[in-house]
């Protein structure tokens, strides 16, 4: 049974999950390229991801690359799941 | 960024909202997919077309000319690779890297083995000599060909079709045009991989 997800219904996190989807399961997205991508600003994307990890829907690794700290971003195996389940949600509603 | 969204959405709002995850879904494809391709292809198109002009001309160039402007490829492909606006981190990708370096290193010993030792230096235009080397410069055109065709198995199938079209043209060249296969090479390879990646930078939008 589908249902919608409100954590994921908001305009940005909607946006942010579609992005990560898009990813090959095990792969992950670089903050900035997100952030540029979807037009938010550091901020309000970190804002937002930390919703996203608190529900177990995306994993946030830190490293350094050539030395530069580099934030990278994944949807979880669960966030996937919760994401198909919303998007079918929202199908439903347009077919009423 | 609109936070304001109604729960549970109207059957408009939910509409909408599958038409943005749509449009988000299509363009990261897309920028991921398209990345830094265009930029290297038409970076390897400009030196196939100047060395391989080059060497219509004047043969001697291939000593000079090609590993300089190798060298160059390979500098300004890492330069265009590390400065691509979107970076996406996925197990196993080194692989790809290493499968080039693997590649080129196996095309190289052939290329040593196969090259007798004073080609093209005491080779006649028409003569044998020169018919070897050009089978030998087509061989070596294609292996990047090769990889294009391999990694488009994996990346979609535009680099599978851009492999075979000019692999074709290359071979094809060594008996349509023998007596200026290097200016052919140049024309249809290097312009292919321009047209190829112009072709990505105006449609993979």
């Amino acid at each position: 049974m589908s249902e919608l997800d409100k954590i994921i219904h908001s305009p940005a996190r909607l946006k942010i999950m579609a992005a990560l989807m898009a990813l090959h399961a095990s792969a992950q997205l670089d903050f900035s390229s997100l952030g540029e991508m979807l037009g938010l600003t550091d901020g309000n994307l970190g804002a937002h991801l930390q919703t996203l990890e608190e529900a177990g829907y995306v994993k946030i690794e830190k490293t350094f690359v050539a030395r530069k700290p580099r934030t990278y971003v994944r949807a979880t195996t669960r966030g996937r799941a919760r994401f198909e389940e919303h998007l079918e949600a929202l199908r439903k509603i347009c077919n009423f | 960024m609109n936070e304001e969204a109604t729960f549970p959405p109207s059957r408009d709002e939910a509409h909408a909202a599958l038409a943005e995850v749509n449009h988000v879904l299509a363009t990261t494809r897309l920028a991921i997919a398209q990345g830094p391709t265009a930029s290297i292809l038409i970076l390897w198109g400009v030196i196939w077309l100047i060395a391989d002009v080059a060497t219509q001309f004047d043969l001697q160039t291939v000593h000079w000319l090609w590993p300089m402007l190798d060298i160059v490829g390979m500098l300004a492909t890492w330069w265009l690779t590390t400065r691509h606006r979107v970076h996406v981190r996925q197990p196993g990708m080194w692989r790809l890297g290493v499968f080039w370096v693997v590649l080129f290193l196996y095309a190289g010993l052939w290329l040593c083995l196969l090259l007798p030792g004073d080609l093209p230096f005491n080779s006649n235009l028409w003569g044998n000599g020169e018919l070897a080397f050009r089978h030998i410069t087509a061989f070596a055109h294609t292996v990047p060909m090769f990889a294009y065709i391999v990694i488009g198995l994996w990346f979609g199938r535009f680099l599978i079709w851009l492999g075979v079209l000019v692999t074709v043209l290359i071979v094809a060249g060594l008996w349509l045009v023998p007596g200026y296969y290097y200016l052919w090479l140049g024309l249809t390879g290097g312009g292919s991989l321009i047209v190829a990646g112009l072709f990505i930078k105006k449609f993979w939008k």
